[in-house]
């Protein structure tokens, strides 16, 4: 059976399943969602108005049989946050079964012209529309719970929270994950608002019984895993026992630390005397010290060999959260002054029930903290931000909108975003070729869209100096391409490590996807295909009213020494200017 | 884990038999992170091992003095700037051994 999309008109609510149409063919994922917002969203739409569409598409290989960590879902739309376009993708259980019920795409358009909230159904038989009044208000911890006790076979629930319900520019989208918890993100530019602004409170997806998704060359697929398994399973950071396996993300927080590049305080500094207690290694530790539910080397999704998640529990044993990854902990932690895991554990349950991105939460409670409304350090005061945002308090709002928006309300000029969305926990005058991402980007400040840390930092993929400006437009250029590539494939980003490293498992990435889509690609072909994802994203954002003048970092990073190498951001406008100027040199 | 243990680290620093003249010798602050801090089972997390060291002692000679296998030491740190095995330690420098780790 051919893919098809399913166009969602939540004015008519009404469900059509459209033959998959060429123009579109050969994207999936990242690629498909961006396609789409392209041609069917006008770049000068209000985000939250009737213009507007979320974009829901699993990647190529998703729900293939045994592509190994191939959960990403990637979710579409014009950003409330950004006001360009955005993609973010998240692991959980729904993209294999979206693909597996032949669904390429999910388009959600329209508005219920009731005002009232939905929930929706869908598995091999149709979509169903159902009030969900009942709902509303529900944090995503319960949202969770309810759907596995109303369906069964315990389907994805792709939901948002009371933030997306109040349509606030940090509203991110929930997906659960194995464990019916809802730590798995499309967390970045406020997608859960664009969802709100639909009105559709959760989407349920049951596979059962459905087609599966068809392989073309099933020789070239298999040949394509294995040498991808392979090399997941090869490399010192992926293997069974090596770095992400043992600690997950946050393994990150003492080398950051280390290197002088972990944002404290509102990006005042390089180095946070308290970052090894709010470590991967500490958290490993309580885990293992702790009886009861928690675990290390946890699985975001089925399938996932990486599994770099982890489940933190209480003291007592009894289950508190899951995750909390490197980005988390610095931003809710370091980028606060605060260096209480217990804490940072708590704040991301919040964020997570909430439906709250963690690195923009964590960089508006520090623009808080800038501006004076609570002190650096002081775990009560943010906790308490936390209720203001539930009970959609004036404050709780403000802080909900996100980084720029407290900042302003709190009269900081020091705001460190791009494009209107937060900094993660890079600091871009100690790394500069990550300083290079966050600025030309078309998402916004965004350590994934090109993470060049993995040659500054990691010495994976090769290895450079991070604190030189030499070579790190072109660096920062190949890999955004690299990356919307395999943000389009639905193999977790991750799997990069590996694969920038072992030769084999980059031509096996490219050879399960040809082998799934039949189409004529190999790994020298992985760059391209990759720019031509950027290229029609940089149009949209053009489209939209974003100059070069937009990929800038902030004012204060050119004039304010970092500690402890005292550097400033000196990257030329030229050479900024530059990772972009072919888009238009066609022309 | 926490500064405590970092100033009970500090205290129970003994500096290690030292031959010849004390000017010669250089002290310096260890750090080993994620998978590799089985070999240095004794520090808690972020804890820095101080040791002395002779003039002239390089960074995989160090690496090997504490028992690192080479082939699990991906980055080398010196203040927070990468440096090469075969560098030479200084004195006063803060040292990391760092094994693969990437995420974020």
């Amino acid at each position: 059976m051919a893919k098809q999309i399913l166009r969602i008109n939540m004015s008519e609510l009404k469900a059509t399943y459209e033959p998959m149409p060429e123009k579109w063919a050969k994207w999936a994922g990242r690629g498909l969602t961006s396609s789409i917002v392209v041609d069917e969203v006008d770049p000068t739409c209000h985000p939250l108005g009737p213009n507007n569409k979320l974009v829901i598409a699993p990647g190529w290989v998703s729900g293939s049989p045994a592509a190994p960590s191939s959960g990403r879902t990637s979710f579409g739309g014009k950003s409330p946050l950004t006001g360009g376009i955005k993609e973010a993708n998240s692991g959980g259980l729904s993209s294999q079964k979206i693909a597996k019920l032949g669904i390429a795409a999910i388009i959600l358009e329209g508005a219920p012209k009731d005002g009232k909230w939905y929930e929706i159904f869908i598995d091999k038989d149709g979509v169903k529309f159902e009030d969900a009044g009942y709902l509303a208000g529900k944090g995503m911890y319960e949202v969770d719970k309810l759907m596995w006790e109303k369906y069964p076979n315990k389907p994805a629930v792709i939901g948002i929270g009371p933030v997306g319900e109040m349509k606030l520019s940090n509203a991110g989208i929930s997906v659960n994950d194995p464990e019916n918890e809802p730590g798995r993100y499309a967390g970045r530019g406020g997608l859960g608002a664009v969802m709100g602004a639909r009105g559709v409170k959760v989407i349920v997806v049951d596979d059962k019984g459905g087609p599966g998704v068809e392989i073309a060359n099933k020789d070239l697929f298999t040949q394509g895993r294995k040498k991808l398994t392979a090399a997941i399973g090869s490399h010192d950071l992926t293997k069974k026992n090596g770095g992400l396996w043992t600690y997950g993300t946050n393994v990150l927080m003492n080398i950051i630390n280390e290197a002088g590049g972990l944002p404290t305080r509102a990006f005042s500094a390089g180095q946070f005397e308290g970052a090894a207690k709010i470590s991967g290694e500490a958290v490993v530790e309580n885990i293992e010290k702790r009886d009861g539910v928690g675990q290390i080397h946890h699985a975001c999704h089925p399938g996932c060999i990486m599994q770099c998640s982890s489940i933190y529990p209480h003291e007592d044993g009894s289950p508190f959260v899951s995750v909390i990854e490197y980005e988390t902990a610095w931003s809710l932690g370091a980028n606060c002054g605060i260096d209480d895991i217990e804490y940072i554990a708590q704040a991301t349950w919040e964020c997570n029930d909430l439906g709250l991105d963690t690195i923009e939460a964590g960089n508006a409670i520090a623009m808080a903290m800038e501006g004076g409304y609570i002190e650096f350090g002081d775990t009560e005061g943010a906790i308490k931000t936390f209720d203001e945002i539930r009970k959609g308090t004036p404050i709780g709002r403000i802080l909900a909108q996100g980084t720029e928006a407290t900042a302003k309300a709190f009269g900081v000029h020091r705001v460190p975003t791009v494009k209107g969305q937060a900094m993660p926990a890079y600091e871009p005058r100690a790394i500069k070729g990550i300083g290079v991402t966050y600025a030309t980007t078309a998402m916004g400040a965004d350590h994934t869209s090109g993470y060049t840390i993995a040659p500054e930092i990691a010495g994976v993929g090769g290895k450079v100096d991070p604190l030189t400006d030499e070579g790190k437009a072109e660096l920062s250029l190949t890999f955004q391409a690299a990356t919307a590539f395999i943000d389009s494939t639905g193999y977790c980003l991750f799997i990069a490590f590996p694969i920038l490293d072992i030769p084999e498992g980059w031509e096996g990435m490219a050879e399960s996807v040809a082998g799934v889509t039949g189409m004529d690609i190999t790994g020298a072909d992985v760059i391209e295909i990759g720019k031509e994802v950027l290229k029609m994203e940089r149009l949209f954002n053009e489209a939209a009213g974003f100059t070069n003048k937009d990929d800038r970092l902030p004012e204060f990073m050119k004039y304010e020494p970092l500690p402890p190498h005292n550097v400033t951001w000196t990257m030329a406008d030229e050479a900024l200017d530059k990772v972009y100027a072919w888009v238009h040199e066609d022309e | 884990m926490g500064v405590g243990s970092i100033r009970q680290g500090r205290e129970q620093f003994t500096p290690l038999p030292v031959s010849g003249e004390r000017s010669t010798r250089m002290k310096v602050e260890i750090r080993v992170f994620a998978t590799l801090r089985k070999y240095l089972p004794e520090l808690g997390v972020g804890e820095p091992k101080i040791l002395e060291l002779p003039e002239g002692t390089t960074f995989d000679a160090l690496r090997e003095q504490l028992g690192l296998p080479a082939a699990e030491v991906k980055v080398i740190m010196r203040n927070g700037v990468q440096a090469s095995p075969e560098d030479l330690i200084a004195d006063g420098d803060r040292i990391a051994y760092i094994p693969a780790v990437a995420g974020g």
